[in-house]
């Protein structure tokens, strides 16, 4: 009996809650809520019920400083926490997923049909997303991560398919959502005017109206959802000040420990800025592939941001397998993805070591955090070169076959 | 006279008379400190540590922090090369408990415990580069447990064999402490021989002082432990300890009169001498974790449905019905309307927090609007 490609895919599904139903069973969430990986101060769903309980209340959940998500999440936690079932809405994480899944699905069919994604199959790619256990770990855990996700991959859709509207929305969304994720906003409008090139339908003034309207909708309506304006600094500048220097998977939190107070704001705009200015730069060189540019991006984004998690990760492994050039120009794929197995298994236990053996320190997981963001960075950069490689193929058909040596 | 006004003026005196006695009856200390110190040094002086250390230990198991606990001992006893079971201190023969353990934080060690300092530090005066841990923030909502042992005589005890404290330096030390507003209350615990004689001077109000022996009499050891050698606690400590073990927790509502009730003299071998007159509080009112521990009574409700006298004791849990009504009875009544309700419900918006008010604006209508909206541009593009 041949499947068809649609009820895999819902068998994949199927089995993604299947396996979510088995670790809430089983209270995998409380044991993974707790753990750093996972969970940062930007995404922790313990921050998001403390929100909740705040607004209830009556009190403005962003006048303390232990929640400051977006006011987009603490809204869905609000509606979803009518009903009576305790932990209700820690039904939205999965259902996230599952529409992130949805719209990768819907995005791969499209480039199929453009025949520019050739490499895997569509359900293929679509169980790498959801059955990755970075991906069900950071669902099972609550983790803001996941709606960010599945914005992200509708964000991305919609540049494929080429709709304006479409993409003005959900690039309003992602950005509202985390202000980090600007950084990969630019080659969206690329990918949709490359999309749409003979139609053109797609008009970018129109799509950046859209953006800007919606966002104002949006923050209007969190004003009047919490009755003042504080969400907006609050859930802004607290990604950037790091008042909040809870250990994370990223790069921030060790060195503005030890940083003395003279120099933090210095090192904090820099370290701020720092990603954002990998924007230009690669969505200009990169412009007629502007898919590898947004892959680029995203790992740029999941690396250097102020409370990174897997979830980061997780994305971007599953991008990696839809740029513009097949999969098999990348080098490094082997050394960086048994880095990041590495990384992923020793960090835990040096945290475990550090924190509860009381036999390391900080720099034993710290050292490891460092090895995880040389995967990741050794992912970017490699894709980066192939991107330059593929790019000089296309535009020198003769060298192909022959071996190029970068000489600077 | 008509009898409505008549009722009206006794429910008003009944009211005032509740109030004044809530008012006296009730504690009004917010933080917990502890002094405690062992005056005396060498191997055989071994129970003065173990009684400051069980008292030590029963005050932390209390909640009263480290921060808040001054321990002052000579702390020579659990690495002295005589002890057989070294960096230990047991306050019983059955050594079931290490007294000394490898949390406790000593802030005043060895020769650091002096007249001098003791005094210093009571009285606040202390020299400018003191550490934090090593001064008694103390202030006037603060209930302060101070317990000493050593050995004494009449109307002295002695600190490290070389110096003597005297009554008179106590009573003036603690005066000062009231003059300075140190202090909410005091619970002055002695274990020392004829200890009674320590508190005799003391003049200040609101000072609860205890001594475990009459003058002229001594105040005897309880037992030793034969590999140790020496005798390792005091039966005045050693009862009050085994009292605050057996029967009191963090949640206790056991008094000091139960406390001071279960001295037992025939057990104790001595007469230990309680001494009421300044402590304007009735014994039998008084929680021992009010000294010992560091509890509070924590009020839940909104100060809604406020009679007039709520305004001038904040701190009475009753709220008594205005006699408005014709009956003339008084009937105390919790703020019932809240207790009905969610009765961890903090306050309103209104009150502490200030003017952060929610509007509540419904999420409902808040996700529609966020979700119509590319929902409508979306179809009117098609």
């Amino acid at each position: 009996m041949k499947v068809s490609e649609t009820s895999s895919f819902w068998l994949i599904v199927l089995l993604y809650v299947s396996i979510h139903i088995v670790l809430h069973t089983l209270d995998f969430s409380s044991i993974l809520e707790k753990r750093i990986e996972i969970s940062t101060p930007a995404s922790s769903f313990l921050r998001v019920k403390e929100g909740y309980y705040l607004y209830k209340k009556g009190i403005d959940p962003y006048e303390g400083v232990v929640f400051f998500q977006s006011p987009f999440i603490l809204l869905l936690h609000t509606c979803l926490s009518v009903v009576s079932v305790p932990n209700f809405s820690r039904v939205l994480y999965p259902v996230a997923d599952i529409v992130g899944a949805t719209a990768l699905r819907a995005l791969l069919l499209c480039l199929k049909k453009q025949k520019r994604f050739t490499s895997w199959s569509v359900n293929g790619l679509c169980s790498l997303y959801l059955l990755n256990p970075l991906t069900i770990a950071a669902s099972v855990a609550g983790s803001s991560d996941c709606v960010s996700n599945a914005l992200t991959l509708i964000a991305l859709y919609c540049a494929v398919v080429g709709s304006t509207a479409g993409l003005g929305c959900s690039i309003a969304l992602v950005t509202f959502f985390n202000p980090f994720n600007c950084v990969y906003v630019l080659p969206l409008f690329l990918i949709a005017h490359k999309t749409t090139k003979k139609e053109s339908t797609f008009s970018w003034k129109r799509c950046l109206f859209i953006d800007l309207e919606y966002t104002a909708l949006l923050l209007l309506t969190s004003y009047l959802f919490l009755g003042s304006w504080k969400f907006l600094i609050s859930s802004i500048t607290s990604n950037f000040i790091l008042q909040n220097l809870s250990v994370s998977l990223g790069l921030w939190w060790y060195f503005f420990i030890e940083i003395f107070e003279t120099f933090r704001s210095f090192f904090l705009f820099v370290f701020a800025i720092h990603p954002f200015t990998y924007t230009l730069p690669v969505t200009i060189r990169l412009r007629k592939q502007p898919l590898t540019a947004f892959v680029v991006l995203v790992g740029v984004t999941g690396l250097l941001k102020s409370y990174p998690s897997i979830a980061d990760l997780s994305l971007f492994v599953t991008l990696i397998h839809i740029l513009d050039f097949g999969k098999s120009r990348l080098k490094f794929v082997f050394l960086a993805g048994n880095t990041l197995l590495y990384s992923l298994f020793l960090g835990p236990a040096f945290f475990q070591a550090w924190i509860y053996l009381g036999s390391g320190n900080a720099n034993f997981f710290y050292a490891i955090t460092l090895v995880y963001a040389l995967a990741v960075a050794l992912l970017v950069s490699d894709i980066l070169r192939a991107a330059l490689e593929n790019e000089f193929y296309q535009e020198h058909p003769e060298f192909v076959g022959q071996k190029l040596l970068q000489v600077f | 006279m008509h009898l409505r006004s008549l009722r009206s003026i006794v429910s008003t005196v009944l009211l005032f008379a509740l109030f004044f006695t809530k008012c006296t009856a009730e504690s009004t200390h917010t933080n917990n400190w502890a002094v405690l110190i062992s005056t005396s040094r060498f191997w055989f002086n071994y129970r003065h540590i173990a009684n400051v250390l069980g008292i030590y230990r029963s005050v932390k198991r209390l909640g009263i922090p480290d921060d808040q606990i001054i321990l002052m001992l000579a702390d020579d006893i659990a690495c002295n090369p005589r002890n057989m079971f070294p960096a230990s201190v047991f306050g019983n023969a059955d050594r079931a408990l290490d007294l000394y353990g490898d949390d406790i934080q000593v802030d005043y060690r060895g020769y650091e415990v002096t007249v001098e300092s003791f005094i210093r530090l009571l009285t606040g005066r202390v020299p400018e580069n003191t550490p934090v841990s090593k001064r008694l923030l103390t202030n006037e909502n603060s209930n302060i447990l101070i317990y000493m042992t050593g050995h004494g005589g009449d109307e002295f005890i002695k600190f490290q064999d070389a110096e003597d404290l005297s009554a008179h330096d106590i009573a003036d030390a603690l005066e000062q402490m009231h003059q300075h507003k140190r202090f909410n209350e005091i619970l002055f615990i002695a274990d020392t021989c004829q200890a009674n004689s320590l508190y005799k001077h003391i003049y200040t109000p609101n000072i609860l002082a205890v001594g475990s022996s009459e003058v002229g009499t001594s105040s005897l050891s309880h037992h030793a432990d034969t590999d140790i050698g020496v005798a390792v606690i005091d039966r005045f400590t050693f009862y009050n300890l085994e009292f605050l073990e057996t029967r009191v927790d963090i949640k206790s509502r056991l008094t000091l009169k139960d406390l001071f009730d279960s001295y037992d003299v025939n057990l104790i071998k001595s007469q230990p001498g309680v001494r009421t007159d300044l402590f304007h509080r009735d014994l039998s009112q008084v929680l021992i974790t009010d000294f010992f521990g560091n509890v509070r009574d924590i009020e839940l409700n909104a100060y809604e449905n406020v009679s007039f006298l709520q305004e001038s004791s904040p701190e009475n849990k009753l709220t008594v019905f205005s006699p408005a009504n014709d009956t003339g009875i008084v009937y105390p009544r919790a703020t019932s309307s809240n207790t009905q309700n969610d009765t961890a419900e903090l306050l309103t918006s209104s009150s502490i927090l200030g003017d952060s008010k929610i509007h509540k604006f419904s999420p409902f209508l808040a996700l529609l609007t966020v979700f119509l909206f590319p929902v409508l541009l979306l179809r009117s593009k098609r």
